[in-house]
Formats: C-alpha cells, structure tokens, sequence
C-alpha cells in the first residue's frame, strides 16, 4: 500500500481484521512485534523510531480512546507536544504568544469554542468532545501523515459531521490522511481517494470511494474469503 | 553495645535526674495529670533495664527495617562533619536545630510576635501513651533531647511571615523537639524543612546520622495552623519523627507533606481533636527512590462531637524504594457528627518497588460520616504511548503524568511564600514536566 501526499485512504474492515492494530503499529504503540512486512516512511524505516520520533517527523495518530489527563491543561500540553516535535527537527520553539496565536487561528477555522484551551486534556469530555479535540491537536501539530483511528466511532451525525469537516478542511496537498473506519458514514462527508479492505490482517481489496458503497450494502462477507491482493 | 542500647542507657540517667526535678517542682493544679503521666514514663524507662525489644512481629515494626537500627554501633564521638551552609536557609523568620542544638546565630525569630523558650519539663500532653514499644523513639528523645524548644503565638496574634523551622540532620545522633503553641485566636504558618547534609564520614565510621524529632503543636481555641513539612534525605540517613497536633475547638490545622527520600523514614503523625468544630486537612506526597524507605503511621483521634478531617496521601515508589502508609481514623464513643475521610493512592514505578498501604476506621460512635480508599496503580502505559504519540518524549510523558498524579497535593495552600517553595519542589521533582495548569 503507498499513500502519497494529498491523498486520503480509508481502511475498512469487519471487526477483529486489524485495522487499529495498524494505527497502533505506524505510531509505535508497544506491545506490537512487526514479524513481516515493512513501513517506509519519506526513505526512512518508520518502525525504527519512537512513537516522539515518528510524530516529529510528521506521523499523527488520532486515537479511537483518546485518554484523559486530569490536572493537566490542554493548551499547555499542545504546546509542550508542539515545541518537543519543533525541538526535534532543529526548528525554533515557539514562545507562548506565537503558540497562542496559531491556536486561536485553528480553533476558528475548527469551530471550535476557546474554553477547549483551559480545560484539562480530554478530562470530563463527552466522546464527541474527545474527538473534536483530537482533530484540534492534529490541526496544531500540523502532520504529514494523519491516522484516524475510528474517529467516528461513538459520534452522533452532528458530531461526525463536525470531525469530518475538520479533517476537510485540513486537506492539503502536502498531507496525506489514512481514515481507519467500519462504517461508510464518515466517508460520506470525507471523500476518500481510495478505499482498502482489512481481513484477517491483509489488505483483500482495493478501489476508490464507491468500494465503500458496495461494502454498505453487500456487507463484509463477499470480501472475506478473498485472498491477499497487491496494491 | 548497639546504638539502641546505648542511647537507652542515657536515656535512663536522664530520666533519673527528670524524676528528681519532677519530685523537687510543685506541680501547677492544671499540670497534675501530666506530671503523673511524666512520672510514669520516666519510671517505666527506668525500670526498663536494656532498650525495648523492638520486634518486627509487632505490628508497629512490621515493615520497617529494624536489623540495621538494632545493629547500629553505639558512638562515643561524632560520626563526621557535617557540612553546613547557612546561606542556603530559607526564611527570614526561623528557627534553625543541627543535630539536636538550636544554632542562635543562624536563627531569627526577632521580626515576628513569637515567644521561644526552653520548653519546660511537663507539658506533654498524654506522656503516659509513649510508654509502649511503637512508641521508644519518642521516649527515647522525650529523655535525649538537649535543647527542646517551644514558640508560642500569644493569643489573636496573626503571624504573616512564614516560620521556617529547618530540622538538619549531620552526622551521628540527635533528637530534637519543637513544640508550638499558638493560643486562643491566633494563627501561625511552619515549613519544616528536613534535611540530611552531606558530610565527611570520619574515620572508622560509616558516616550515617540518625535523628529522632518531634513537633508538637497546641492549637488553640480559634487557632489555626498550617504546616507545609519538606523532608529531603540521604541515602544514609535515618529520621525517626513524630508530629502531633492537639486541637481544641474551631482549630484549624492544614497540613501538607512533601517528602522525596532515598533514605529511612519513620513518621508518627497524629491530630488530636478535643473541641468541637475542630477541623484538620492532610495532604501528603511522598516521592520514594533508590532503596529509600519512608513509613507514616498516622492518627486521627476524634474524641469529641462534631470534628472534621480530611487525608490524602499519596506515594510515588520507583526503584527499590518502599512507602508504607498505616492510616487510622479513630472515633471515640459520643464524637457524635464526626465527619472523616481519608483516601490513599500509590503508585508504583518500578518491578521491585513495593508500597504497603492500610487504611484502618476504629469508630465506638453512633452518628459518624467516616470514609477510607485506597489504591495502587501503575504508570499508564496507554497514557504513556498518547503523550510520546504528541511528540513528547518519554521522559517527559513520565513528569508530566506524575506531576498530575500529585496536582492536589498543596491545593490548599493559599499563602505564596508555601505555594513558591512547593512549586519550586514540584519542577525539581518532575523536571521535564510542562506547567500543568494555568
């Protein structure tokens, strides 16, 4: 599978098929040993870094169960994750004016109310609250490469509509997006450009948006008995 | 001889010459009972031939590494030369004590209201109750302190500078005793600093220092304290403490521990409630490394109707460090409306770290709210993968969760000078950790 930048690919997939295993992988959760297979990532050996190393080379993952951080202030937290990933790739750390300058900027284009700022990381949030604010992180920390790991799930229609224009607006030609999802909804509002099926562990088809379709009708079981294809 | 015995030995030559001056003083009408009670401490220490047999089967001793104390050489000269740097003393109001002495000239207690004195023989509350063996440390410095000391705060005197009372523990053998009386309406703030110096072992000595001390505070009618206690040991150093508040009615006593110890600790903490209204809130975080050893046996006895007392104690154990926490919340018959809750969390950071925590509620009264939790966790590690997923590395990741594992502990300290020294405690605690909250 290559995803180039711009693009957006969602990976689909009954449950158990290993999709969040995938997210977990390319932002270096432990607990994973990759026994095949590799991840290249711009020339470089994705699963050799740390999960701090990958994300200062660009990689998000945006967290199916984002955790809660009591007592620990959201904005403050951003912008120590913003300056370590600044530190790590020999940029200028950004002071507290500059940092809230850009914040404010994402939390408009988002949508999204000032209070997010103080509050503390995810504590007390409702799902769609945890999620929009995944959304909000990775509009700050401005990636390469975004993971959605399920950032539907949980979420009622408002709610999804307000991620899924989020991650519209942040498309870009110089970002590329992997949308891990069971359900064709998001898809809906995020049109992806290309659509890849999970079973089992292996990618069994391939194709653009209108896979997704088909798979909302017909279901998961015509392409579970499939075998591996290359894309 | 071992240390013990011989720390007991002089124990008994002065309990011998406390018993004369006792028998020669007219004892005041209001002092009776505790002369009576001093009597029969110093009696049984007398008649006590060698030290208590200390015994891990007791339940006091049970976790508590007795073999080195018990093995401890008796010293005839000072172990080592502490070094001292006076500059380094906080406060402008304070009382300095190095091994058991009050150092005058490093001491200051002039800019403020307070009384110091040498603190007279008898007005130890309930002398009697040290006569049991959990108990020998503080019989052992009742008879060993030199030079006891009292400060009190007379009557609806607020004092606004913070006294810092700095417990340095050298070299060698000392006890130490501070009693703190602040009267009828009166209010007073403490940080006790407890410090291990560094120092120069001497030759044939392996340049330990062992310290007993003891704070015992009065708090008055409408009195309140509040005591921010730093402790900040070495790997060498053992501190054998007990602190205890007696509080009459509406006292207030609030109360906030920070310990970071690689060394072996021992702390007796006990709040006495003898008016109603009286109410006390405890907030402790112990931060345990190396083969650090830190136990706290802590009391709150509510012998009267309608008392208050709030306890959070947390414990950080990394390395082969241990935390023992024994939390009693007793309630007397007819302390009717008291009101308790105490809550512990630990949290361990290491394989071979170990905390022993044990909430215990003894309540002989009819209408009581009393409330105990306890926890032990770890490290989330999926909270851990989140943080270094943001970019922050692990190091950094680690500081910040532990530091909001230990956000509440000093949320009640609302004077500056104690939030300083705490903030300033937390940041070298946690160095990596980004200010939590604004």
């Amino acid at each position: 599978m290559q995803v180039n930048p711009g693009e957006v690919h969602a990976i689909m997939g009954p449950n158990g098929a290993g999709k969040s295993t995938l997210g977990n992988v390319l932002a270096g959760r432990e607990g994973y040993d990759v026994e095949s297979g590799s991840v290249t990532y711009r020339g470089q050996d994705l699963l050799a870094l740390e999960p701090e190393q990958r994300a200062a080379a660009g990689v998000f993952l945006a967290f199916q169960y984002p955790v809660e951080i009591p007592g620990v202030n959201n904005s403050y937290f951003l912008r120590a994750a913003l300056n370590a990933q600044r530190k790590a790739r020999g940029e200028a750390e950004l002071s507290a004016v500059e940092f809230l300058k850009r914040v404010r900027e994402k939390l408009k284009v988002l949508h999204i109310k000032d209070e997010l700022l103080t509050r503390a990381v995810n504590e007390g949030f409702s799902g769609g609250e945890k999620k929009r604010n995944e959304i909000f992180q990775m509009a700050v920390l401005e990636p390469s490469l975004a993971v959605l790991d399920e950032t539907d799930s949980g979420l009622d229609i408002d709610a999804l509509r307000g991620v899924a224009e989020g991650v519209n607006m942040l498309r870009s030609p110089e970002r590329a997006f992997v949308l891990i999802t069971h359900y064709q909804r998001m898809l809906d509002y995020v049109v992806p450009d290309f659509v890849h099926v999970l079973s089992d562990g292996r990618i069994v088809e391939s194709g653009d948006a209108s896979l997704a379709q088909k798979l909302e009708e017909q279901g998961y079981a015509w392409v579970r008995d499939r075998q591996p294809v290359a894309v | 001889m071992s240390w013990l015995q011989a720390a007991w030995a002089q124990a008994q030559t002065q309990a011998e010459a406390l018993a004369e001056t006792l028998a020669q003083k007219q004892a005041p009408t209001h002092a009776g009972s505790a002369a009576r009670n001093a009597a029969e401490l110093l009696a049984s220490i007398r008649a006590r031939r060698a030290a208590p047999a200390l015994d891990s089967r007791d339940e006091a001793w049970r976790y508590f590494p007795l073999r080195p104390l018990l093995m401890r050489k008796a010293a005839s000269a000072p172990l080592a030369e502490a070094n001292f740097a006076p500059q380094d003393l906080a406060g402008e109001l304070r009382l300095v004590i190095a091994d058991g002495r009050v150092l005058p000239q490093y001491s200051n207690l002039a800019p403020g209201p307070l009384e110091l004195s040498s603190e007279p023989v008898m007005p130890w509350f309930e002398l009697k109750q040290y006569q049991a063996p959990k108990h020998a440390f503080t019989a052992l410095n009742f008879c060993l302190a030199e030079q006891p000391v009292a400060v009190r705060v007379p009557g609806r005197i607020q004092v606004d500078p913070v006294l810092h009372i700095h417990w340095l523990l050298g070299a060698g053998e000392s006890h130490a005793r501070v009693r703190l009386l602040v009267d009828e309406g009166a209010s007073l703030k403490v940080i006790e600093h407890h410090h291990a110096l560094e120092h120069h072992a001497l030759a044939g000595s392996d340049g330990s220092a062992i310290g007993t001390t003891l704070l015992d505070a009065q708090l008055g009618k409408n009195s309140s304290l509040q005591v921010l206690r730093r402790i900040h040991d070495l790997p060498a150093s053992v501190r054998l403490s007990r602190s205890e508040f007696h509080l009459h009615e509406r006292a207030r006593l609030e109360w906030t521990g920070l310990e970071r110890s690689v060394g072996t600790a021992r702390h007796e903490l006990q709040v006495c409630y003898h008016g109603p209204g009286a109410s006390a809130k405890l907030q402790n975080a112990a931060l345990l490394s190396g083969r650090g050893y830190s136990e706290t046996r802590l009391e709150h006895r509510h012998e009267i109707a309608e008392t208050q007392s709030r306890t959070l104690w947390k414990i950080l154990a990394d390395g082969r460090s241990r935390g023992v926490f024994n939390g009693r919340i007793f309630i007397a018959q007819g302390a009717d409306q008291t009101d308790a809750g105490l809550r512990t969390a630990s949290m361990l950071l290491s394989e071979q770290a170990e905390v022993d925590t044990k909430p215990e509620l003894e309540i002989y009264a009819e209408e009581v709210k009393a409330a105990h939790g306890a926890t032990i966790g770890q490290l989330d590690a999926h909270a851990l993968f989140y943080l270094r997923s943001r970019g922050l590395s692990e190091a950094m990741a680690r500081d910040l969760l532990l530091r909001a594992f230990v956000l509440e502990i000093g949320s009640e300290i609302t004077d500056s000078e104690m939030q300083s020294v705490l903030s300033a405690d937390f940041a070298a605690l946690f160095p990596e950790s980004v200010e939590p909250s604004a």
